[in-house]
């Protein structure tokens, strides 16, 4: 019909102006590409999983993680209770202690620093007239350049902390300082600074400016403006990153042990060299308990301030 | 009694809570005074933070690949672990997220009609909800080097259990993320849909997950730049990644090559970030038309 | 469509009460009210949204509450609804939002496909339906870059696309000035007529009511207060609506919408 041709005409021509991206088109492309690349060349279908020797050795470790005084007979709660107990009181309420205060110490440490961080970091207040038009003239330009200097060097530091994962600053940490828990608490400081630092600073610059401009016009010098309007707006927002950044403290502190110091990872790694995978894996579960337990802590305290005041 | 708002409270609590930990790990400011043999260390350390190894740093075996081009291999295979690991895990996230969710069977978007889906939002849909939320708690909270443990004990090394390993908590977390950014997002749309007659499955796929699709994105964008520092620590239990090298190096006191692979893990992080952070914005406001 | 003594409780709330009205096909009647009379609440009784506590509403003939989920369905499909929130997902294109007002009629699998990749005669066909409402051009772009007249038109696309046999429009000239708003009622008119549908529209716009519609319906708390045509309605009653309707717009600045 020739009605359906012309429609037919005018749709190809609307279709082909539509709006894309060009840049997330060969993002996508790229993505897909780079997963087929790697699942093909990664090695992971040239050796057999399944392979008759690998069956075995899962048999056989499935079977150790039995608690050993109940493998090879019927259960009974007493042996159980009593096999938990033992580890418990030896180092299993020990390690959860370490390991719960390694989590508080390194985030209240990183909450705590990041706040200059964030204030250096922010667009908004470090540039020469924060809030305000900027000022003209070759001195100011220069001043403006100094401010963005530092922006640049504070960004560039916060990401340097973020990219190095945790366990790397532990195990460099270590070495420097000796077995203790300040390299352990150190490192989830330090790397949770790079996290929390441009969180916030991203907070900060997202605030609306209308309050701040007007501080700024009365005189109030940057401090003045960050501690007493930013700090109280930021808050909410600042206190629930700070909280999901917890959850993941515990989650890793369950784990840096593993590199030396007294807690829940130094006794897995512990019961892992000795192949007792039982009191390993009974471990690894008191880990995910702790973990579980803090996430509902979280979840709690979360809800609590986003209520109310 | 003071009144203070909750939310000071709880900064009270926190700080009280920094200063017992501190305390019950005996953290005092004298245990950060580095002994001679630590300054020493640490001085040289960081004296070769600017001069990073360009070639080996003592004789190696006849045939082994430049320094930079292993370190290269190693961010490579580091990629490979992260990108196949976010795979599966948007895969597993994908599925235990709907199952998790409550909007297919939730009372404003589903008649309740026939006895079938009666049954099924009485009974059935929150007892598969219940257990996936369970699941997923379970998934989530055994660390990802934690499950590699576990899968290394059980079959050995093996590529897949490296992959597995950064998959299942990681996959936990973005189901739980995908079934919470889904049930919350505004169900005006959806309400639309099902008063035109649309089915809970057809609502739920195609009025509320597309305008969900840009956050989920977003996060799955976060997710896998964790995956691809996780994959960076796993060499430290033998997988060929960067972290493999750093610990290698670090022992033999190579430490101008220990940074040539921080700067290169430092440098594939960076790149991924900005990548990621551009494809954010760019999904924000496709208005470009091309030329 | 008729409603027959139908009452609508939330709880301790009456929305409405004892409410009896029929429309026969074709007619075009508007619903005129303060906000928070019923108005929303009628238009949602004729769509099967909401389900009366007392009463009974009926379709052609065919008592909803008698229906089976599926003959429910094919009523939803047959009316078409258009909210004051207009209800459209912002960051899909246009096209892809007119294609949901189909879902009823297609499975699963080929409402995916009408989204992902619409086959050339649902283009064709949605090219049609904006054509009816005069933004053909936009129909690749992304629904929340049109303005907001534009996005009212496109809401109007996709109850158009249903094929319905019968119109319902929740307010939809509430916040809109008076010219822009003839404009998008004329459009109303016009559409039904053309299309052969029914047209139920509520408004809080008297004169507007008065200047479009052949039959006007007010509610008020729930009742109505009168149903006639505008020539036929006494000063008294005028006075008593217009007083109504202009008090709450005065006493709010906007009108509001208390159960949706």
């Amino acid at each position: 019909m020739d009605t359906d041709n012309s429609v037919n005409l005018a749709i190809e021509q609307l279709h082909r102006q539509r709006p894309r991206s060009r840049f997330v088109r060969y993002s996508v492309c790229l993505m897909l590409l780079v997963i087929a690349l790697s699942w093909l060349l990664g090695d992971f279908f040239t050796t057999d999983l399944f392979n008759g020797r690998r069956l075995q050795n899962l048999q056989r470790f499935l079977q150790e993680l039995i608690p050993y005084p109940l493998q090879g007979r019927a259960f009974d709660w007493a042996i159980a209770l009593d096999w938990l107990d033992k580890i418990l009181a030896d180092r299993g309420w020990q390690a959860l202690g370490t390991t719960l205060a390694i989590s508080v110490a390194a985030i209240v440490m990183a909450g705590c620093s990041s706040l200059v961080f964030t204030l250096l970091a922010a667009r908004t207040l470090s540039t020469t007239e924060p809030f305000l038009p900027a000022p003209l003239g070759k001195h100011s330009r220069f001043k403006q350049s100094a401010w963005w200097l530092v922006v640049a060097i504070t960004r560039l530091m916060l990401i340097f902390l973020r990219a190095i994962p945790e366990y790397v600053w532990a195990f460099l940490l270590l070495a420097v300082l000796g077995i203790s828990a300040w390299p352990i608490v150190l490192a989830l400081a330090l790397h949770n600074i790079g996290i929390l630092g441009k969180l916030s600073a991203e907070v900060v610059e997202n605030l609306p400016t209308a309050a701040l401009a007007s501080l700024r016009g009365l005189g109030a010098s940057r401090l003045q403006i960050a501690g007493a309007a930013i700090m109280p707006m930021a808050l909410p927002r600042l206190l629930m990153f700070f909280f999901y950044r917890w959850e993941t403290c515990v989650r890793e502190a369950t784990v840096l042990g593993m590199l030396g110091f007294v807690s829940l990872g130094f006794w897995i790694q512990d019961a892992r060299a000795r192949n007792v995978y039982d009191e390993m894996f009974l471990l690894i579960i008191l880990g995910a308990a702790l973990i579980m337990g803090g996430d509902l802590v979280s979840a709690i305290v979360r809800a609590l301030i986003r209520n109310n005041r | 009694m003071i009144r203070l708002s909750r939310r000071r409270w709880v900064i009270i609590t926190i700080l009280i809570a920094g200063l017992w930990s501190c305390v019950a790990l005996d953290l005092n400011p004298a245990g950060l005074a580095i002994g001679a043999g630590g300054l020493g260390l640490a001085g040289e350390f960081f004296t070769h933070a600017l001069h990073p190894a360009l070639q080996y740093e003592s004789a190696v075996p006849a045939g082994t690949i430049p320094i930079l081009l292993r370190s290269l291999q190693a961010a490579w295979w580091t990629l490979i672990f992260a990108t196949t690991a976010i795979s599966l895990a948007v895969a597993i996230g994908m599925l235990l997220g709907f199952t998790a969710s409550t909007a297919w069977w939730s009372e404003d978007l589903t008649a309740r009609d026939t006895t079938w889906r009666r049954i099924i939002t009485a009974y059935l849909a929150p007892a598969i909800y219940g257990s996936t939320r369970i699941l997923i708690n379970l998934m989530r909270s055994i660390h990802e080097l934690l499950w590699a443990v576990l899968l290394l004990a059980a079959f050995g090394i093996h590529h897949m259990g490296a992959a597995i390993a950064i998959a299942i908590p990681c996959g936990g977390t973005l189901a739980k993320i995908f079934a919470e950014m889904i049930d919350e997002t505004p169900r005006d749309a959806a309400l639309a849909m099902r008063d035109a007659g649309a089915t809970p499955l057809q609502i739920y796929f195609i009025g509320l997950l597309p305008r969900a699709l840009p956050d989920i994105a977003a996060y799955t964008l976060y997710r896998f730049e964790c995956a691809l520092r996780t994959s960076a620590v796993l060499g430290f239990f033998g997988f060929p990644t960067l972290g493999f090298y750093i610990a290698a190096s670090f022992e033999n006191l190579h430490y101008a090559e220990v940074w040539t692979y921080l700067y290169v893990l430092f440098g594939l992080v960076a790149l991924v970030d900005w990548w990621s952070g551009k494809l954010r914005r760019n999904m924000l406001l496709w208005t470009q038309t091309t030329a | 469509m008729l409603l027959r003594n139908v009452s609508v409780r939330y709880g301790a709330l009456t929305a409405l009460d004892s409410v009896s009205l029929e429309v026969q096909a074709g007619e075009a009647i508007a619903l005129v009210g303060p906000s928070g009379a019923g108005k929303t609440t009628l238009l949602k009784l004729f769509n099967g949204a909401v389900r009366p506590s007392t009463g009974e509403v009926s379709v052609d003939g065919r008592i909803l509450a008698a229906l089976s989920p599926a003959e429910l369905q094919q009523v939803r499909a047959d009316t078409g609804f258009i909210y004051q929130d207009l209800n459209l997902i912002p960051n899909l294109r246009v096209i892809q939002n007119i294609v949901t007002g189909r879902f009823g009629r297609r499975s699963l699998f080929g409402s995916a496909v009408d989204v992902l990749l619409p086959s050339r005669s649902t283009a064709r066909a949605v090219y049609r339906v904006l054509e009816q409402v005069g933004i053909e051009e936009k129909l690749y772009l992304r629904t929340d870059m049109l303005s907001g007249g534009q996005q009212q038109r496109v809401a109007i696309a996709r109850a158009l696309y249903q094929q319905p046999r019968a119109l319902l429009c929740d307010e939809p000239v509430a916040s809109v000035d008076p010219l822009r708003a003839r404009a998008v009622l004329a459009l109303l008119k016009k559409l039904s007529e053309d299309n052969g549908l029914t047209l139920c529209v509520s408004l809080h716009h008297l004169e507007l009511a008065k200047e479009f519609f052949p039959r006007l319906v007010a509610v008020r708390n729930g009742r109505i207060l009168f149903d006639k045509k505008p020539d036929a309605i006494t000063d008294q009653e005028y006075t008593e609506i217009y007083r109504l309707t202009h008090a709450a717009e005065n006493n709010n600045g906007e009108p509001e919408n208390t159960h949706q």
